[in-house]
């Protein structure tokens, strides 16, 4: 009887095991949820995330190299001084690269796909205007990218690059779509932005300037054939078009103003602050010389010298960059700016376009970019007006000549931009490779990310053998 | 051993049943070893029948036995077995087994084992072995005294991490290290780190990629070794499975301390303590001829071009002039001899006076006692260490009480609890500009960090009067003064923890027990780290404060039949459930500059970011182990767990692992168990399959707070100017995965155990072979997916290997004189077979230009990043190629390569412990080796300072080499192609290099170096050989002992790692940046190792 008493309790023991086994499921699944992010957001903290993100690409790695690649910089130190040389490598632009798909593009992506769902106008707009500014940053730098298929995550794991002339067309669209989406806003539709929009504070009819900006910008980098030293006329009037729609003063500029906080400092800040690898106002090899570029400025005594250029900081603390730029300064509020396109830059577009063959005075839009530019950075009008005066405050009659010397200018209105790279690539104003230039020639591209190479095979008739001179971005041939 | 083996017995005693019918009468008597002390939980059983008992605290038993039974069978592992005839009130003495294979091995679950029957190769470490160092670190301990365990101490900072390894690395991207077990429980081992100026969270875990930050700690360092009675390592998948998915790599089994009743009734007291000396061991060298400056200019703070570097002028003809000034005591600058002077010649500073000689005490007493019935333990430990970097500590308290009880005859209790206090005072290391070593090797030798001063320096060695600013070397941004980083940027982790189990165990029959254990661990380790005003890292200012809270809960219920079916065959199954949660948390702050210099709290700071982690997880499972043990030759031990996890989606998230292991005492047919020569021979077979589960929360997508950052920035995170903001991705750029199925990893093993001369030599040999199939890992997706990886079961690694131990007494002498030694070998070949289809590499941790990564076709952790270019630029063996294009700066120099590939392999080719004891009539020498061969180090430490010009070997700067290679270059589309008179790209290479080039600033700069050069300049054999202790203990005769009323006094003098030889020509070549990450075999500026030198006194009341 003992005996089949213990049996019973040890087949009850066993029975309680099997029992205990058997829980719900829901006891696991839900364990397994993460508490702490979400799986829904509103248009509103997309956008934001969106418009930092683009801002610290460009004003970080972008800038960066750009400035370097046509001395507006100098590298002094470490991957910079490499970078000085023209010497990099596959894996030098992937931060730039993932940044703008993962960061920008691909959040970009998701917002379309949200506002789009709920029918948010201005929001739908306002992505595809980003989206067709990213694509012609990426464009300019590395001519042809995955679009098409791209952003899908696993959907698609290996999207195949579409054509760069493909890709401005593509932009082109996007920009009109974004135009009719914001002038289509309704009272009904379901969210507007507001102080998300850390540009324009949700103002429609800003990113409508905008989005012409960008168009203006677009057609004129298509105005000019290298190869055959051809004006397209045509380009460069829809240029002068859209910027006669764009910006009306340097109030309507696009541009992201970065914090005082220090996870929110502008990228030059926080480049300076924590690597100091590079330069501006001295090179510090030389010491006590200037840049090339600063020694430019004041050879033609150029009044925003002093407020692009930190002379006064120490030739090897990497500084030298001007408050503007990369604020907070120690004894000013300044907040660091990274500009995505200004009335400045339009005016010089504007007087391309001109010289190019579409109708207006080339004069009168360089002079209102000249002032454009320095009136921004603080210059006084007295200051202006001496520089107007001077040597080159007059176009060169010579057409030729003034699209140099307006790209010049521009270049210098462009400081710290990825767009000067551009300009410098598309008008060439003289530049001699730097002197240690084991890298040889000055880049006319970015190379391929490494990442891309290996991971997605579609790349690899291109990017095996793209180099930083080869094949050229389609308008650079 | 013996204490815990009496817990285990009290589980599974042999008792078998038996009918109650017959005409009985009760027996008593009482089991002592051979030095008189009561052997508790010893079974004892009426000889041919299954009538059985064990004995209690006091080692007394009682039976009803049957009239017609004559004698009585005692078996007590460890212990040879016994048949005694019945007579009234026995006292039975049980003697030692000399061959040790009655031995109890404490398996999976608490499950004890013959040792005998084991298939698979289980190793045990005594608390002697443990208590050597005064470290107090337990894992450390274990180093060369277990084969196929592979033990990397990160750092010789007080409290840096120690990696442990058995049988090769399973897993790409999750957890390598073996499952610690105490007392039956699991104990965390989490790495919980934050890494400000670098990985930031991402540091933290097991595949955290630390590159700066502060040293991180594993958890299991909080263990106190003076409270373990034995470590039972179970080194592969058979001998683990039954512990499910948490034990895929092994278990390190503990057992800890339990009191017993004395003999004489009284209180046990046991105290020791050690104080220790400890110094650096090793630092890489520095040149002393050449000072600050660049170009042979000289040049210093506050300003000057150059002064980052020290390529400076020969400082033997340099002289101070001027005043002295809060940079320069001897002067505010330097001439040449050439300049009128008045001042004092310049000298070379040494910048290692900056390391001090850390101390430790470590102090421990413990009371045990019990009564017939009962018996208790409790101890306090404390050790308060300081380290060779000024302001480095760790202190550690621990507090420790157990207690068992038998409440009736079928009920016994026992539990057991431990408390730990640990505070640590870290420092920042590796890439961080606050890095201690980064500042302090990058100075030039003719700037003084400490400004004349020695010991503890007083402000003006690191802070300029009046502003409060940095003195540093370069008097501006750049990186901190090594003496501002010990006193401006503190690290404070403070750890509260407990853990402990209770266990019930209830005899329900003779053939049946039944056992519940439940336990925890749960600890907060509440970090602390601020940076004052005037930090290069953060000029100005910042604290960061990161609390975690982990909490352990485990269940396990246990019933256990016996049946005897003959009597040749008897078997045992287990049945159990196995319940498992885990919870933890990280709470993150960060203040962001200070108002108040040097008063760092949260307050101080005028903008925040928060952030907040939490994760679950549960598991449950059902296992079984059934054993056949056949005429003391055959046993089968066959195991099955089922379990269900909550990281898998409810589709999949239930699997199935068997394992199945057979030992044969081959010799045991023969009868050679009094054979003088060969007394046993053991071959052990096993097979396992065992899973691991996925990541936490690592399923679906998520949105979550956005950030960005490049390569060189700390970038931006959100709230930005008080705007919320989020992204997509789990986390931030990763795609989870609803499809994952566990990792899988199936093993064979086959041992071989043999006996010689009565056990004075054993040999134990086990070869394993292991695959690990559906390995989880980020699997990189091309950017242009808009991610960077997805989570997805993808790789292949396989493992196999050998191990060796060799005990053997070769000399036993009548007087007393004993000579032991112990050898342990292990040899494993790592393969990651495939990564995801199209994944060619997989970034474990390191940097762009000095990776650790995994790559098809190789063992894991190669060192992956660019080389010269070769002739054959497919081909690393062929001749270099050397830069012909006339007139180029590079030209007689190798040529830089830009593409990157696996360039070493990390893990060494095999590792071994020797151990010597020698013993003589109370005199004890002990003398461990390790050894490890093979294995590369990439020493980005030496790439620095050869750029900056403060390597040793940058002292050549005025000579010349002779490059050899031969003369070309590449083209624009990368092809080798050389120069000629008529064609400036003929094909192919040139002839060799035959000019001397300079091997000047520009060659070390811009080629001969790994920091700007190629990645392949700076790979080192990491190769070692190390006395890593020496012991020299003498016990007092016990008439000296018990004149002074103690039973035990023991002295001794011990030295840890006092000799290295090693061709590695940085630190200790034992050393990790990522900490006891997966990622091992990177040193970038890691902090020095140390050797030390101590006292210990051991006392029993």
């Amino acid at each position: 009887m003992k005996n089949l008493k213990t049996y019973i309790s040890a087949v009850a023991v066993t029975a309680m095991l099997f029992t205990a086994e058997s829980c719900q499921k829901s006891f696991y699944t839900k364990a397994n949820v993460n508490p702490n992010a979400p799986n829904h957001v509103t248009a509103a903290t997309l956008l934001t995330g969106i418009q930092v993100s683009l801002g610290y690409a460009r004003g970080g790695d972008f800038s960066r190299f750009c400035s370097m690649d046509i001395q507006q910089s100098v590298g002094v130190s470490r991957q910079s001084q490499s970078y000085e040389n023209y010497v990099y490598t596959n894996q030098d632009p992937e931060s730039a690269w993932d940044n703008m798909y993962d960061d920008v593009m691909e959040n970009d992506y998701q917002l379309l796909l949200l506002a789009g769902k709920a029918g948010d106008h201005e929001y739908y707009g306002m992505g595809q205007i980003l989206m067709a500014y990213s694509l012609q940053m990426m464009v300019d730098c590395w001519g042809s990218i995955p679009y098409s298929q791209a952003f899908q995550g696993t959907g698609n794991m290996q999207p195949k690059f579409d054509n760069d002339k493909a890709l401005y067309d593509t932009a082109v669209a996007l920009c009109y779509k974004g135009i009719t989406n914001i002038n289509n806003a309704k009272a009904t539709d379901n969210a507007t932005p507001g102080s998300d929009d850390i540009m324009y504070g949700g103002v429609g009819a800003q990113w409508v300037k905008f989005a012409h900006a960008l168009l203006a910008r677009i057609y004129i980098h298509q105005s000019y054939i290298k190869s055959t030293s051809t004006n397209v006329t045509a380009m460069a009037d829809s240029a002068l078009v859209h910027a006669n729609l764009s910006y009306g003063s340097i109030a309507d500029d696009a541009q992201i103003v970065f914090g005082v906080a220090t996870n929110n400092n502008a990228p030059w800040y926080q480049f300076n602050t924590q690597r100091a690898d590079i330069e501006f106002a001295y090179v510090d090899y030389t010491s006590p010389d200037y840049t090339p570029f600063c020694d430019s400025l004041l050879l033609e005594k150029d009044p925003r010298f002093s407020f692009m250029i930190d002379s006064t900081t120490e030739p090897v603390s990497g500084d030298g960059l001007g408050a503007f730029y990369d604020g907070p300064g120690s004894s000013s509020p300044l907040t660091g700016v990274v500009e995505l396109s200004t009335y400045a830059e339009i005016q010089f577009i504007s007087a391309e376009a001109a010289l190019r063959g579409a109708t207006g005075v080339a004069q009168t839009f360089y002079t209102a970019g000249i002032t454009a530019s320095m009136t921004k950075l603080g210059v006084p009008a007295a200051s202006i007006a001496t520089y107007l005066a001077g040597p080159w405050g007059t176009l060169n009659v010579v057409a030729s000549k003034a699209v140099i010397q307006n790209a010049w200018e521009e270049g210098i209105a462009l400081f710290t931009s990825p767009e000067a790279w551009s300009l410098w690539r598309r008008c060439e104003w003289p530049l001699t490779p730097t002197t240690n230039n084991a890298g040889g020639s000055i880049p006319h591209r970015f190379l391929y990310p490494q990442s891309e190479i290996n991971l997605n095979p579609n790349s690899l008739p291109l990017s095996s053998s793209a180099t930083q001179q080869t094949p050229a971005i389609f308008w650079d041939k | 051993m013996k204490q815990i083996v009496r817990l285990a017995t009290v589980l599974l005693g042999m008792v078998l049943c038996t009918s109650l019918y017959a005409q009985s009468r009760v027996i008593t008597g009482t089991v002592k070893d051979q030095d008189g002390k009561p052997l508790p939980f010893l079974a004892v059983q009426v000889k041919g029948t299954t009538i059985g008992t064990y004995t209690d605290t006091a080692g007394k038993f009682t039976l009803t036995v049957d009239q017609t039974a004559k004698a009585v069978t005692l078996s007590y592992p460890g212990m040879k077995n016994q048949e005694v005839a019945i007579t009234d009130n026995m006292t039975i003495t049980m003697s030692n087994d000399a061959l040790g294979l009655d031995e109890v091995v404490v398996g999976a679950v608490g499950i004890s084992y013959e040792k005998k029957s084991l298939g698979y190769a289980a190793q045990t470490v005594g608390s002697d072995e443990l208590n050597k160092s005064g470290t107090g670190n337990m894992m450390s301990e274990l180093e060369g005294k277990v084969s196929g365990l592979s033990v990397v101490n990160s750092a010789g900072d007080p409290g840096a991490g120690t990696f442990i390894n058995l049988r090769g690395i399973t897993s790409l991207t999750g957890n390598n290290q073996p499952l610690i077990v105490v007392d039956g429980i699991p104990l965390d081992n989490s790495i919980n780190n934050y890494d400000p100026t670098g990985q930031g969270a991402l540091a933290s875990g097991a595949n955290g990629n630390l590159t700066g930050g502060a040293q991180p700690t594993n958890r299991g360092l909080d263990i106190n070794p003076s409270d373990i009675d034995n470590i039972t390592v179970l080194k592969g998948p058979a001998a683990t499975a039954l512990y499910g998915l948490q034990a895929a790599n092994g278990a390190i089994v503990i057992n800890t301390k339990k009191g017993s009743k004395n003999s004489d009734g009284s209180l046990g007291i046991e105290f020791n303590s050690s104080l220790t000396w400890s110094t650096v061991n090793k630092l890489p060298a520095e040149q002393n001829t050449y000072a600050q400056g660049d170009a042979g200019q000289w040049s210093g703070p506050p300003t000057g071009g150059g002064r980052k570097f020290s390529w400076g002028p020969a400082i033997d003809t340099m002289y101070w002039t001027g005043t002295p000034n809060a940079y320069f005591t001897g002067g505010n600058s330097m001439v040449g001899a050439h300049t009128a002077h008045t001042g004092a010649a310049v000298t070379p500073f040494n910048p290692y006076d900056f390391f001090t000689t850390g101390i430790a005490n470590d102090n421990n007493i413990a009371f045990s006692g019990g009564t017939d019935k009962s018996s208790f333990r409790m101890s306090l430990g404390n050790l308060s260490q300081t380290g060779v970097i000024p302001n480095s500590d760790y202190r550690k308290t621990t507090f420790t009480a157990t207690g068992q009880t038998a409440l009736s005859k079928r009920l016994s209790v026992s539990a057991g609890i431990n408390y730990v206090n640990s505070i640590t005072d870290k420092v920042q290391q590796g890439s961080n500009i606050s890095s201690v070593m980064l500042g302090l090797l990058r100075t030039p030798p003719t700037f003084d960090n400490s400004r004349g001063q020695s010991g503890t320096v007083d402000s003006t060695a690191y802070m300029l009067p009046g502003t409060g600013a940095q003195r540093d070397y370069r008097g501006g941004p750049g990186y901190d003064n090594p003496y501002w980083t010990v006193n401006e940027n503190p690290f404070t982790s403070a750890v509260n923890r407990v853990y402990g189990f209770g266990q019930v165990n209830y005899h329900l029959a003779d053939w049946a027990d039944l056992t519940y254990r439940v336990g925890g661990d749960a600890y907060s380790q509440d970090d602390k780290n601020a940076y004052n005003i005037g930090s290069n890292a953060f000029p100005a200012g910042a604290i960061f404060i990161n609390d975690y809270f982990n909490s352990q809960f485990n269940s396990d219920i246990l019933l256990t039949l016996k049946r005897k079916f003959s009597d040749k065959l008897n078997g045992t199954l287990i049945l159990g459930q196995n319940f498992f949660q885990l919870n933890n948390s990280v709470r993150s702050m960060q203040g962001n500059a200070f108002v108040i210099p040097g008063f760092f709290d949260m307050s101080n700071a005028t903008s925040y970011n928060t952030g907040e982690a939490e994760a679950e997880k549960r598991t449950s499972a059902l296992y079984f182990d059934l054993q056949l043990a056949y005429a003391n030759q055959l046993y089968l031990t066959i195991t099955g767990r089922d379990e269900t996890t909550s990281t898998l989606a409810a589709s999949n998230d239930n699997f199935f692992y068997p394992s199945v292991s057979l030992g044969w005492v081959f010799t045991e047919p023969l009868k050679l168990s009094t054979n003088k020569t060969f007394s046993l021979g053991k071959l052990r077979l096993s097979y396992a399959d065992v899973g691991k589960d996925a990541p936490i929360q690592g399923l679906q997508n998520y949105y979550h707070s956005a950030s960005i950052l490049d390569g060189f920035t700390t970038g931006v995170t959100f709230p930005f100017n008080g705007m919320a903001g989020y992204q997509y991705g789990n986390p931030q750029f990763v795609l989870g995965n609803a499809g994952l199925t566990p990792e899988n990893t199936t093993s064979i093993e086959a041992g071989l155990d043999l006996y010689f001369f009565q056990n004075r030599v054993n040999l134990s040999a086990t070869y394993y072979n292991e695959t690990s199939n559906n390995v989880i890992l980020q699997v990189p997706v091309p950017y242009s997916t808009g991610f960077g990886a997805q989570l997805a079961n993808a790789g292949e690694i396989t493992n196999n290997g050998i191990e060796l131990t060799l005990n053997a007494t070769p000399v036993k002498t009548k007087s007393g004189f004993q000579w032991d030694i112990s050898v342990n070998w292990s040899h494993n070949t790592n393969e990651v077979v495939k990564l995801a289809p199209g994944v060619n590499e997989l970034f474990i941790a390191g940097f762009q230009g000095g990776a650790i990564e995994a790559l098809p076709g190789k063992s894991f952790g190669q060192i992956y990043g660019t080389d010269y270019v070769h002739v054959n630029p497919n081909d690393p063996s062929s001749p270099l190629l050397i830069d012909d294009i006339p007139g180029d700066p590079g030209y007689g120099y190798p040529i830089v390569g830009s593409k990157s590939s696996a360039l070493a392999n990390t893990l060494p080719n095999w590792i071994g412990g020797l151990t010597n004891t020698f013993s003589y009539k109370g005199i004890n020498l002990g003398v461990v080796m390790t050894v490890r061969e093979g294995g590369s180090i990439w020493d980005g430490t030496i790439g620095a300072m050869e750029y900056f010009g403060t390597a040793a070997q940058t002292d050549n700067r005025n000579s010349s080499a002779l490059f050899a290679g031969d003369m070309g270059h590449l083209d624009g589309s990368g092809n080798v192609v050389h120069y000629t008179a008529g064609n400036p790209n003929a094909l192919g290479a040139g002839a060799a290099n035959s000019t001397h080039e300079a091997t000047n600033e520009y060659y070390w700069q811009n080629v001969g170096n790994s920091f700007t050069g190629p990645t392949s300049a700076s790979i080192y054999d990491a190769s070692y050989i190390r006395i890593s202790q020496i012991n020299l203990g003498y016990d007092l005769p016990s008439r000296i002992c018990r004149k002074a009323h103690f039973t035990k006094i023991t002295l001794t003098v011990f030295a840890n790692n006092p000799v290295l030889w090693t061709k590695y020509p940085g630190v200790d070549p034992e050393t990790s940046l990522a900490g006891p990450a997966n990622g091992q075999g990177l040193d970038y500026f890691n902090n020095p190792g140390t050797k030390s030198y101590g006292l210990r006194l051991n006392l029993g009341l």
